[in-house]
């Protein structure tokens, strides 16, 4: 039986990053951390990332957990919060497996609709297995969910499905399943999603370019229909060397207690062979902050 | 932001660049005559050239061999050679062709000369490549010239077996030798505008890349009754097959009976580039080590590596993308030699080897002895050639046992004098995986004798391959015998020769005791640099020393009868380091080869008897250091047509 996981010593500045904030009151809260995009790559592309690949990925569809391996250390910064995230992805015999923690940090008065809900942090410890069968990655997830530093949590749970059809990459997964718990008294209700998406490979274009893009369709708890999109462009002029430029769109549903984000999101990476440095912005929406995410990935 | 990042990646991107290094080109000295007196073979003949299409006539993907056909043909059963790595690969693909493995078409394209024949045959094949971009147009070039010349020529549409499968070489060969039955058909056809205008006696396979492979499959094919992978698989061909003309080939993807594809009485003519950016090494060279002649039979073997040259250049549709369309961003496609004259030098090697083969033209064979004597008809850049004629006969080859004082005949016996390095082994490779196949001798010499003293040489180190009476009478050695072997420099250069002991020198006390006598301390040894220098660039300078059974001997400089070059570095590779990473060395060790006649001895010293040669001897006088590669040392009875009357 091979391991191959690689760099987790990139768990320790985000371990660092760790701070303590007070728990909030409200009715049935919403969990953020589970509400943003995790990673500086996903963002860039809108959010559309259930058929992305990469660490990641262990984040968006369990399926692609095997697809890539490799580690990665995410910071994003929104207004005056930060959210942290770390991913390792590698394989054990015929499984892909991989493994995740997300913490947010500090205030996030700034970015809320309502301007009420103060959570004060929260982690999230994820582990993913996938497996080919038949042709297609099976995945599932299981999240620890601590919504609020000072309280408890609650377990979720994720499962998608990828394969390859004609070239593109088809993804689906279904995220946060399982019940809703209390923390505080408070009623933290999973932010349940059914994902569908459809990536194409870097087409070239010319010698030293190739484009990619990459759609998805996702439904929200609630109800809400979010569709999101996005697209990259590489500059390959050596081997291994490689600039990409991506930008991503997304439809935001206004709602009480969901953040104030930008429908636009840009994004960068610079790649030399196994190591890359991504980046993602959000331009500030009214009444809210710019946020910043930055990705040292290792693949 | 941009302004800051673009400079920066700009920066960054161009330090990991391979900087450009092409060595100096000797081509204005080695390439300054043309001592030929025959036209140069690229030139147009005197035919008139039509051209015309033949093939299935329902062909789903080529409009050509579909619509244009003057002649068709039936689909082959190619089911027991050709296969896809998996059954969903084997259903996209029939789905795209319109047709599996059992039903694949004979189509080509054709340029022929008009007139009333018959005129022998040449079939080009290519080799692997993208299988929606048709490569069999890109021989065009060729196709037009050869029919001028008054060959048959066409190129032949293998497209079907080319992209994801692998080991199909086999089935490309095979498919070839089914073209030559359909043109069988053509010529016995009354209704065919090729009825008796085809020489099935006179025929040549031209294969690129894999279809380099492929020919020499083709021509083993040909002797044999059964396929020697299935032997319910019947074969029935035995054609004319003449000649061989591998591009750039690879070899021993396909193995017959799991053996190295064995080619005897076919003339073989393979080239390569330095700068091939698909098959990294001269591999063409191991089939060129396995085409053997038996006693009696014609024919000759040659080999042109030429510095500059790439893969694809060599078929116009394939071009500088030896790695696919993005080619350019792994490939250092900087150093290429203009496509032009890349493929101008395959209209002069390879016109020059049909005249001679198929048309049997004598005036081309000094072409491939000596590629000097054609240097005004050749692009200018460096080449490395390989020569051996069907009459020769190896005294060593290095193939025989690991004795490295016996020879490859009996009788012939081999010694060494102050040589630093004398062993030997297998060719290598540029690759890191692989080898020719065949040994050689790796001689290293240093003239110096060590010590502060630098002006101090001993006697220069030598190599001696000597025969006796009984092989010399049998292989009729005389003034029109010739000296063959193939030799290239090393990079290699051992450190200054040790000071002979001095053994009569005994102290009183040393004798008594018996032990050895007392030496003073020796000077210390200037520390080597090892740093290159401008004279580690030039060629090697040795002289070929014979002696006859009376003692007489005479010496010419090898220098008269070809350079030897110091290994030429290559770089393929765009990003820094990623050659050296990549591959076992930066230079392929290619032996260049020499013909020297005993006659230009016996000009040397007129009491030389080149009928009594009793040794060869290498003589290490020109360079002070440096180390050899040897092999196929022997003796060859060759025509006077193989040595060119020197023009006035």
């Amino acid at each position: 039986m091979k391991i191959s996981t690689r760099s987790p010593w990139l768990l320790a500045p985000l371990l660092g990053a760790w701070s303590q904030h007070a728990a909030a009151q409200c009715g049935p809260c919403g969990i953020p951390i589970l509400e943003l995009t995790a990673g500086a790559r996903p963002l860039g592309l809108g959010g559309a990332y259930v058929t992305g690949n990469g660490p990641n990925a262990v984040f968006h569809n369990p399926a692609q957990a095997g697809s890539v391996h490799g580690s990665i250390a995410n910071v994003e910064r929104i207004g005056d919060a930060t959210l942290g995230a770390f991913a390792t992805t590698g394989s054990v015999g015929p499984f892909g497996v991989g493994a995740g923690v997300r913490i947010l940090a500090g205030g996030l008065t700034g970015p809320f609709e309502d301007s009420t809900h103060l959570p004060g942090g929260a982690f999230v410890a994820t582990a993913a297995m996938a497996r080919m069968v038949g042709g297609a990655w099976i995945g599932g997830s299981a999240s620890y969910v601590t919504p609020e530093l000072a309280g408890g949590g609650g377990a979720a749970f994720d499962v998608g499905a990828a394969a390859r059809w004609f070239g593109l990459l088809i993804g689906v997964s279904v995220q946060n399943l399982g019940r809703d718990f209390k923390v505080g008294g408070n009623t933290q209700e999973l932010p349940r999603r059914v994902a569908v998406g459809i990536s194409s490979p870097g087409a070239p274009i010319g010698t030293y370019f190739d484009l990619s893009a990459s759609v998805e369709v996702s439904r929200e708890r609630g109800g809400a229909v979010i569709p999101k999109g996005g697209v990259e462009l590489s500059y390959e002029p050596v081997s291994g060397w490689t600039l990409t430029a991506r930008a991503g769109v997304r439809r935001i549903v206004a709602r009480a207690g969901q953040f104030r984000q930008s429908s636009v999101t840009f994004g960068g990476s610079f790649e030399l062979d196994r190591v890359a440095i991504d980046y993602a912005f959000l331009p500030a929406v009214s009444g809210g902050s710019p946020a910043h995410s930055f990705a040292l990935r290792i693949q | 932001m941009t302004r800051r990042i673009a400079p920066i990646f700009l920066l960054f991107s161009s330090a990991c660049i391979q900087p450009l290094r092409l060595a100096r080109d000797d081509s204005p000295t080695v390439l300054s005559q043309t001592l030929l007196g025959a036209a140069n073979p690229a030139e147009r003949g005197s035919f008139t050239v039509a051209t015309m299409y033949y093939g299935s006539g329902k062909d789903k993907q080529r409009a050509i061999y579909r619509d244009s056909v003057t002649l068709k043909t039936k689909p082959v059963d190619g089911a027991k050679l050709a296969s896809a790595p998996s059954p969903d690969l084997g259903k996209s693909r029939k789905k795209y062709w319109g047709f599996g493995f059992d039903s694949m078409p004979l189509n080509g394209r054709v340029w022929y000369p008009v007139g009333p024949g018959p005129f022998p045959i040449v079939l080009i094949v290519h080799g692997n490549h993208e299988m929606e971009k048709f490569s069999d147009p890109g021989y065009a070039y060729l196709g037009d010239l050869f029919a001028s010349r008054g060959f048959i020529t066409a190129s032949v549409d293998e497209n079907f077996l080319n992209g994801n499968i692998r080991g199909e070489n086999d089935a490309r060969g095979w498919v070839l030798l089914q073209h030559l039955r359909a043109w069988r058909g053509f010529n016995d056809s009354t209704t065919s505008p090729f009825y008796h205008k085809v020489d099935l006696t006179r025929v040549t396979l031209m294969g690129h890349s894999r279809g380099g492979e492929a020919v020499a499959v083709a021509a083993a094919f040909n002797t044999l009754q059964y396929y020697p992978d299935d032997a319910n698989v019947k074969f029935d061909f035995h054609f004319g097959i003449r000649s061989i003309v591998a591009i750039a080939p690879v070899d021993g993807q396909y193995q017959p009976a799991s053996r190295p594809t064995p080619l005897e009485n076919i003339s073989y003519l393979v080239i390569h580039g330095s700068h091939d950016g698909d098959v990294s090494s001269f591999s063409g060279l191991r089939q060129f080590e396995r085409v053997t002649f038996a006693a009696g039979k014609s024919g000759f073997k040659a080999a042109v590596w030429m510095y500059r040259a790439n893969h694809g250049q060599w078929n116009t549709v394939w071009g500088s993308t030896d790695n696919g369309p993005q080619s350019a961003r792994n490939l250092d496609l900087r150093g290429l030699i203009p496509p032009e004259d890349q493929r101008q030098m395959a209209r002069v090697f390879l016109s020059a080897f049909l005249e001679s083969t198929l048309h049997d033209r004598t005036e081309y064979l000094p072409v491939f002895r000596d590629h000097r004597v054609i240097g005004g008809w050749l692009p200018k850049t460096m080449y490395i050639t390989r020569f051996q004629d069907a009459g020769f006969h190896a005294l060593a080859d290095y193939q025989e046992d690991v004795d490295v004082t016996t020879g490859s005949a009996p009788g012939v016996t081999i010694s060494a004098d102050s040589l630093a390095t004398w062993k030997e082994a297998v060719e290598p490779l540029r690759s890191k995986i692989g080898n020719i196949g065949h040994n050689a001798v790796w001689l290293g010499w240093n003239n110096r004798i060590a010590g502060k003293d630098t002006t101090k040489y001993g006697n220069p180190a030598s190599y001696t391959i000597a025969l006796n009476d009984s092989l010399r009478n049998a292989w009729r050695v005389g003034p029109a015998t010739a000296v063959e072997f193939s030799l290239a420099p090393t990079a290699a250069k051992p450190p200054a020769r040790a000071v002979a002991k001095d053994t009569t020198k005994k102290t009183a006390a040393d004798s008594a005791k018996g032990k050895a006598p007392h030496k003073p301390p020796e000077p210390k040894e200037p520390k080597p640099n090892n740093k290159p220098t401008a004279a580690d660039s030039l060629p090697v300078e040795l002289s070929i020393e014979v002696a006859d059974a009376d003692g007489i001997t005479a010496r010419l400089p090898l220098a008269r009868y070809g350079v030897a070059r110091k290994p030429l570095e290559v770089t393929v590779l765009k990003r820094r380091g990623e050659d050296q990473s990549s591959f076992g060395s930066l230079s392929e060790l290619i032996p260049q080869s020499y013909v020297l006649p005993l006659g230009d001895f016996k000009n040397a010293n007129p009491q030389f008897n080149p009928a009594r040669l009793a040794s060869v001897r290498w003589v290490f006088d020109g360079t002070r250091a440096g180390t050899v590669m040897l092999t196929d040392v022997g003796l060859s009875n060759l025509t006077a047509a193989f040595f060119p009357p020197v023009r006035p």
